[in-house]
């Protein structure tokens, strides 16, 4: 990553000589990189549908996601109801679509809570060292020897579930993992020659870490967070199915699942298949492009 | 070993003690935070109309006391091997509790474990040996759809087809302790096929690259110029040096299959841990709650550790410094 910067900037400056032995210098060559990847782009492709049908809710809903209609519980899909209907007689096409807006903005929101304490927490222990690298680092050590859902649930019995609760509890029980990472960026970058150089610039310690180390971090951060958007998603679909997440009449991945498993005797398949189906796309497209992302940063990576 | 690597390792064990009692006081200050009362809960809504009654019982069990004296009184049971009695599951000892629901965890998870593993290695070493074959952008794919499917879905999936729709299995676990054995194994499908498959994506895929890396090493280039044949190169060397750092990750996955199993035991009514630490939670069940965090905690933390001295068992020319 910071060979690659390095390495552009080594080609505009023999450019600029004159010298013009190098081959003419391509235009955007992360995202030509990112486009030879098949699967990464079909995963863009369908995270820019997904987000566009959540964004467009209200154009495409067809019935208000709350909407009763006498006489139309557990009906399977047809021309009027695309994707049936569930126990309360609520179209469930209305309901996958605004649930996708609510478990959508859910995974953003609790990966920018998790982004922001992880890199600031990973990023001063891995500058500063010693006793605050110390205290980070135990934390999360005790953070991640409990599993995650244990600690998710803990938590979440501490609020009044809702959307917020889900957010919040998400973002501050999932940001060790993103916090050694940045840490251990940060300790390899900080013995480099640039650093060195702005030190003896008299640049600050907050101006170092934020003008030359966090440029040069940023690859493997985007990559993390474009994993967590996937995670964040799961957790959020799975805290929701437990009862512990976004609460009914509030529709959301997760929560349409644990509501369509009461009708799961009544052999009503769609009220699983469809919610599901929404979250596994999700997970696998940000999963696909997280892992594109990843080679089209570091090319000398290769195809893994 | 080096003498660096030792003194990293004992520091690593000693390091446990701080973070165990770490790991204590963070919980126990989370469950005590959360509103709701356990007497209350233990007693049911008549007990609120008395609320001497309520007094006493809270008193009996040590709750009238300052947290920090609850703590230390927790802490000193404790260390005596006493994790105290279930508040919600008739007053049994936690620890007996933990001993009957372990039982079944282990057995559900033990199983797809081996079946995962069965399936992962040699798949993942077919993928290796056939590196951007069709075979091998299958496994690629497979590996990222596996990993990718949310497990409750997966098991209401198979809930409706399997069991709903064609009546071959149970729906629901609660009851299979009360089965005799071949019989059982009904109870064991959905659940153990739900279990591994994520794990199955994640070893495979793991097992292929560890293969991939060892192949390009230049004791398998050396042994090819020996003229042994690629079945003993692969066998008698890849394979046998890719295995290490498989075994590695099968104990640094320790919290996943602890995190996975909560969901999975909830959804088929499996009577295993998942499900006592999900009941604990809440119905507020305290000593419960902290025995089971501090028991799957602790055993992560040994396991973390273990895994680092088994890599450099294995291996002497790892040196761990803690720079890492």
């Amino acid at each position: 990553m910071v060979a690659t910067a390095e390495l552009e900037v080594g080609r505009e400056d023999v450019r600029g000589g004159g010298l013009g032995r190098l081959p003419p210098k391509r235009r955007f060559p992360l995202a030509r990189r990112f486009a030879r990847n098949k699967l990464a782009v079909a995963g863009l492709a369908t995270i820019l549908v997904l987000y566009g049908a959540a964004i467009a809710a209200p154009l495409i809903q067809r019935y208000d996601e709350n909407a009763l209609s006498a006489g139309m519980r557990d009906k399977p899909p047809s021309a009027e109801h695309w994707l049936g209907t569930d126990r309360n007689t609520r179209d469930s096409w209305a309901r996958l679509v605004v649930g996708g807006r609510v478990s959508l903005a859910a995974g953003f929101a609790a990966v920018a809570i998790v982004m922001t304490i992880g890199i600031t927490l990973g990023a001063m222990a891995g500058f500063f060292g010693g006793i605050v690298d110390q205290l980070v680092m135990r934390t999360t050590d005790i953070l991640l020897a409990i599993p995650l859902i244990l600690l998710l649930i803990t938590a979440a019995s501490l609020f009044k579930p809702g959307l917020g609760t889900t957010i919040t509890v998400i973002g501050v029980t999932s940001w060790p993992g993103t916090a050694r990472l940045v840490r251990g960026q940060f300790l390899a970058l900080k013995e480099q020659e640039f650093v060195t150089a702005a030190r003896a610039m008299g640049a600050t310690a907050p101006r170092i870490m934020m003008r030359h180390l966090f440029p040069n971090a940023l690859a493997v951060i985007i990559v993390q967070a474009t994993i967590w958007l996937s995670y964040a998603i799961l957790l959020e679909a799975s805290l929701s199915y437990l009862g512990l997440g976004v609460q009914i009449p509030t529709p959301s991945w997760g929560n349409m699942l644990q509501d369509g498993q009461r009708e799961l005797q009544a052999g009503a398949w769609w009220l699983t298949l469809f919610p599901g189906l929404a979250i596994f796309l999700t997970v696998l497209s940000f999963n696909l492009m997280g892992d594109g992302l990843r080679d089209a940063f570091d090319p000398r990576h290769g195809k893994r | 070993m080096t003498g660096a690597t030792a003194a990293y390792l004992l520091r690593r064990v000693l390091l446990l003690v701080p973070l165990a009692l770490g790991l204590s006081i963070l919980m126990f200050g989370l469950i005590h935070a959360a509103p709701g009362d356990p007497v209350l809960a233990l007693l049911g809504p008549q007990a609120a109309a008395n609320p001497r009654f309520l007094e006493q019982a809270r008193a009996n069990y040590g709750l009238d006391d300052p947290l920090p004296i609850q703590y230390l009184h927790w802490l000193g049971n404790v260390v005596q091997g006493d994790f105290g009695r279930s508040y919600a599951f008739n007053n049994v000892p936690v620890l007996e509790l933990i001993g009957q629901r372990a039982t079944a965890t282990l057995q559900l998870q033990g199983v797809a474990l081996a079946i995962a593993l069965l399936i992962a290695v040699p798949v993942g070493i077919l993928s290796a040996t056939r590196q951007y074959s069709t075979t091998d952008n299958l496994v690629t794919i497979g590996s990222f759809v596996g990993l990718a499917l949310p497990n409750f879905w997966l098991a209401l999936l198979l809930q409706i087809w399997l069991a709903v729709e064609l009546g071959w299995l149970p729906t629901l676990s609660a009851g299979q302790a009360k089965v005799p054995w071949p019989g059982r194994l009904e109870y064991f499908v959905m659940p153990v096929a739900v279990a591994a498959l994520p794990s199955v994506a994640y070893y495979a895929r793991f097992m292929r690259s560890a293969m991939l890396e060892v192949v390009g090493q230049d004791y398998v280039r050396t042994a090819r110029a020996k003229g042994i044949g690629p079945r003993g190169v692969l066998y008698g060397h890849a394979l046998r040096n890719a295995l290490i750092p498989m075994v590695t990750v099968i104990g640094l996955q320790l919290p996943q299959i602890l995190g996975g199993t909560v969901i999975i035991e909830q959804i088929f009514a499996w009577p295993g841990l998942g499900d006592l630490a999900f009941q604990a939670i809440t119905r507020r069940d305290y000593p419960v709650i902290l025995a089971v965090t501090m028991i799957s905690g602790i055993a992560v933390m040994v396991a973390s550790v273990l895994t680092d001295l088994a890599y450099v068992l294995v291996d002497p020319r790892v040196k761990l410094t803690g720079h890492q």
